[in-house]
């Protein structure tokens, strides 16, 4: 009895032979075939497989003159299927559509005297994938009740192939010999490059998958993830395929993936105009550098079957978290984030005007994708600022953004009293005036990178010593900030007693002379203003007079007390953008 | 007095086998909790196809892990690394902030193979960069760049990683059947970098120290062969009291890959000690690139702790390999080991 039951319950269905014409649409779900059947699910899988040719040949000369063309292949596909199913319970799985491409790069020729040349474009190709006879992929479906599995047979065939240019390898009787492989001389043989291209056919590196019993849950797709190889190594492929039973699927395609191991955004400045255009799965967005300034996202989402599309518009929106401060609105044909159709898929475009006051209110958002109002998928986006836009709502006017939402959102040690000044000389990075006040200026290359390690060297016995931190973006004005505090310092601790008692400080560097040995762990000379010679090596006499007081807040650059957070800072480009500039995170 | 010295160092000598092998008949039978510790979460998440690599430490009030979570998608597969806390070491659960690190900075970038220590008054790790396939190399300068890169990062708290720089300053190159893949931990005052590397003269268990974790002293080489006649791979050393541990996967032909336990008091002298061999995956054996995986061992007063990473295959062949057979997944496998 249980065999009869289990026989019944995990029913195979094969086809080999079963496709459909490039002609016919994809049959929407829940529809019924010209034969009969009912199409109950989709099964989409998408295919990629990365393979590096490497080879150096045998060493002799002949040998050499054989060596394999080295590159890299690359193919990728998708597929369709359905599983459909007739009145009397027969069920059956017919390949539908599916595409492929492949390429062949990166040609060179690998010597044994290690030696590689170019070798050539290489060559591509794609189209559809054939849904019957040669080149087209046989499938068998099994389900249980709560379990599926699929068995996709696909072998490489001249159905899925591509021409691939190269430049084979020659034997030259004498001449110079420009690749050193073989000896030179008149009437001695070498190898060169021939000018010639030749073609070659390439079959793409396609294979299939098998599933079984892959758990099926109610009202959720069915996604099955497979791998070969190692992305590490020479050779690496995997399948995704998902088996949607639902009418209508829908999945996002703009915002996708996890910004924070996976970031996509456009390569350009946030600060040009116009704006660069949203990129499919982006899912980091910035504001512009106009006032106010605006941060548009153009949500996107596909349907599965697309034919479904019209019926299920409607029915979508997309959400996204508030951004305080902000005002949101939607385009006007996007009322509430409700979607319309554009190129085949569901859109809708959401304009946030005004950046916020806080730094805390960039970064993770969530972004919802709904349908009839329910959850159908959920995502993250990463919002920043652009680092030197001028469009912050608070603060001083004119200030950067980065200064300002560094400052207020407590990124890398700006304290509320500090400020910015944008009309010194170019070469200015910061200064403090202690004998007025505590405050620190920071100027505009404080935000860029720091210029060290320098090596400052004194006279014997005095060494060197090494100075000038290595930091970018937050941590550089951390650096930066620690130099400066350590100035104030130098002043707020001995500037009195010098004033007391000038022969306290013989050399007048501001660092009495008992303090010359170890203030900061730097030993300087009691009798030499600049033991280090920091004017000389910086070029910059003024540092002649106060050289002591300079290095001990050089080498404090390097001996950082001050904290900064990568995960605090939302400028772009800064520690969290896809254009990475600053400590990451 | 010398003769009745050497005849004391005699008598020791004489009883340091059946001392360890006391100390190993301590040790009972290794025994695979029928659940695994941590499995990848519920697509789409950031570790949703996998557990790459685990590094597990024992803290006074908990068990705490920075592991490496694969997500594999139909854009590409992403590495990051995410902390999971236990009170028992059996039953983990993630934290909420996950992933606390994201150490790739290009889509070509593969981090993987973290292990962690305390060090100062937070945490440091040393972990793999390799470079995937996918990496274009259109000149001369990227094809010779090196597959893989090892870096440091150091964390406050465990949670906020930011990364230290990259050890450009060792030499970290793969033998024949074993990736590097350094292991650290503090002691007196010192970071120890251990790792297995090649040399002229054949595979070597290798070891520097660094009081800053920029400048490190030059490896101190030890032959693998003196260690275990067989391959050796994954080898991950830590202190205890006067002793150092070594764990490691021993690649024997004919029995298969085994984690072996072994301790010295000197770190040269290296002997059986602990709980018995323990016989891994078959599929350790087969593809260096999996290899990516060292085991982890914790001892405990109860006993020892081993993690190990399992990996799913999508077909039920007898010897599954990676390379061969589809994966379609991996686990955090636990076992553990009672004193008896």
């Amino acid at each position: 009895m249980k065999c009869c039951r289990l026989l019944g319950l995990c029913l195979l269905l094969t086809t080999t032979a079963h496709g459909q014409s490039d002609t016919e649409p994809v049959p929407d779900l829940n529809s019924r075939t010209a034969d009969g059947f009912l199409v109950k699910c989709y099964w989409v899988g998408t295919y990629k497989c990365v393979e590096k040719f490497e080879g150096q040949g045998v060493t002799d000369l002949f040998g050499q003159a054989l060596s394999p063309v080295c590159g890299k292949a690359t193919t990728t596909a998708s597929i369709i299927i359905t599983e459909e199913v007739d009145n009397s319970g027969q069920r059956r799985a017919v390949v539908r559509a599916g595409t492929w491409a492949s390429k062949f790069t990166g040609l060179y020729y690998w010597f044994k005297n290690g030696k590689r040349v170019a070798a050539g474009p290489g060559g591509s190709g794609g189209g559809r994938i054939p849904t019957s006879g040669e080149g087209a992929p046989t499938v068998s479906l099994t389900h249980g009740p709560d379990t599926a599995g699929i068995h996709l047979g696909w072998t490489e065939s001249d159905a899925l192939a591509f021409d691939s240019k190269y430049l084979p390898l020659k034997l030259v009787m004498g001449g110079p010999n420009p690749l050193g492989i073989g000896p030179s001389g008149t009437h001695r043989p070498h190898l060169e490059l021939d000018t010639k291209e030749k073609t070659e056919r390439r079959k793409a590196h396609v294979m299939g998958m098998m599933a079984i019993e892959e758990p099926v849950q109610a009202g959720r797709n069915t996604v099955i993830q497979q791998e070969w190889g190692d992305p590490g190594s020479d050779w690496y492929a995997q399948w995704t395929m998902t088996r949607a039973c639902e009418y209508g699927k829908v999945k996002l395609v703009t915002p996708r993936g996890d910004p924070r191991t996976a970031p996509r955004a456009p390569a350009a400045d946030p600060c040009s105009s116009p704006a660069p255009a949203t990129v499919d799965g982006q899912n980091e967005f910035t504001f512009t550098c106009g006032s106010p300034g605006k941060l548009e996202i153009d949500f996107k989402a596909s349907v599965t079957p697309s034919s479904a599309i019209n019926s299920v518009r409607d029915r979508v929106s997309f959400t996204i978290d508030p951004i305080a401060g902000s005002t949101l609105q939607w385009d006007p044909s996007n009322p509430n984030g409700k979607a319309t159709i554009s190129g085949g898929f569901l859109v809708a475009k959401a304009t946030f005007t005004r950046l916020p006051l806080k730094n805390d209110d960039f970064g993770l958002k969530t972004v919802q994708l709904l349908l009839d109002g329910k959850l159908c998928e959920k995502t993250l986006v990463e919002i920043f600022f652009p680092k030197f836009g001028i469009n912050h709502p608070g603060g001083v006017v004119g200030d950067p953004n980065w200064f300002y939402y560094w400052q207020e959102g407590q990124v890398c040690g700006i304290a509320p009293t500090d400020e910015f000044d944008g009309t010194k000389p170019q070469n200015y990075i910061a200064y403090s005036r202690p004998s007025e006040d505590s405050k620190v200026r920071l100027c505009p290359p404080v935000a860029l990178t720091n210029q060290g390690p320098i090596t400052y060297a004194g006279a014997s016995p005095w060494g060197s010593v090494i100075g000038c931190g290595t930091g970018r973006g937050i941590k550089k004005v951390a650096e930066v900030l620690e130099h400066e505090r350590k100035h104030i310092s130098i002043y707020q601790t001995y500037h009195a007693g010098i004033v007391a008692n000038p022969g306290t400080d013989s050399d007048k560097d501001h660092v009495p002379t008992a303090n010359e040995a170890t203030d900061a762990g730097v030993k300087s000379n009691p009798a030499n203003s600049d033991t280090f010679n920091v004017a000389t090596t910086m070029s910059f006499p003024g540092y002649k007079g106060y050289g002591d007081d300079e290095i001990r807040c050089r080498t404090n650059e390097r001996n950082l007390t001050i904290p900064y957070y990568p995960k605090k800072d939302w400028a772009n480009p800064g520690c969290q953008s896809k254009q990475r500039y600053g400590p990451t995170r | 007095m010398a003769k009745q010295r050497m005849l004391r160092q005699i008598c020791i000598l004489a009883l340091l086998p059946i001392a360890l092998h006391a100390q190993q008949s301590q040790f009972s039978e290794w025994k695979i909790d029928n659940d695994p510790a941590l499995t990848p979460a519920a697509p789409p998440a950031w570790d949703d196809f996998a557990i790459g690599s685990v590094s597990v430490v024992r803290l006074p009030d908990k068990w705490a892990m920075l592991y490496e979570g694969v997500s594999l998608s139909e854009d590409d597969k992403a590495h990051a690394f995410g902390v999971a806390e236990s009170s028992d070491g059996v039953k983990w659960k993630k934290r909420s902030e996950n992933p606390v690190f994201s150490p790739a900075t290009h889509e070509w970038e593969i981090a993987t193979a973290p292990d962690i220590a305390k060090w100062q008054d937070g945490w440091i790790a040393v972990y793999v960069v390799n470079r995937a396939l996918t990496f274009e190399e259109n000149s001369s300068e990227k094809v010779n760049l090196p597959r893989e890169s090892i870096w440091l990062a150091r964390s406050a708290d465990g949670l906020n990683w930011e990364p230290v720089g990259e050890i450009k300053a060792l030499p970290f190159q793969p033998t024949r059947h074993a990736a590097p893949l350094p292991c650290i931990y503090a002691d007196a005052g010192a970071l120890q970098l251990w790792w297995i590397g090649e040399s002229e003269q054949g595979p070597v268990l290798l070891h520097s120290t660094s009081r800053d974790g920029e400048n490190w002293s030059k490896p101190n080489p030890q032959l693998t062969k003196e260690i275990d006649a067989r391959e050796m791979a994954c080898a991950r050393v830590r202190s205890s009291g006067d002793y150092y541990i070594l764990t490691y996967v021993a690649l024997d032909e004919k029995n298969g890959p085994r984690l072996v336990i072994k301790v010295s008091q000197n770190a040269r002298t290296w002997m059986a000690s602990g709980p018995p061999e323990f016989p891994l995956p078959a599929y350790f054996a087969r593809s260096i690139d999996w290899q990516q995986a060292a085991p982890s061992v914790v001892f405990t007063k109860e006993g020892a702790r081993l993690f190990y990473i399992d990996i799913l295959f999508a077909k039920n062949t007898e010897q599954p390999s990676p390379r061969r057979d589809p994966v379609r997944g991996a686990v955090l496998r636990t076992a553990f080991c009672p004193k008896k």
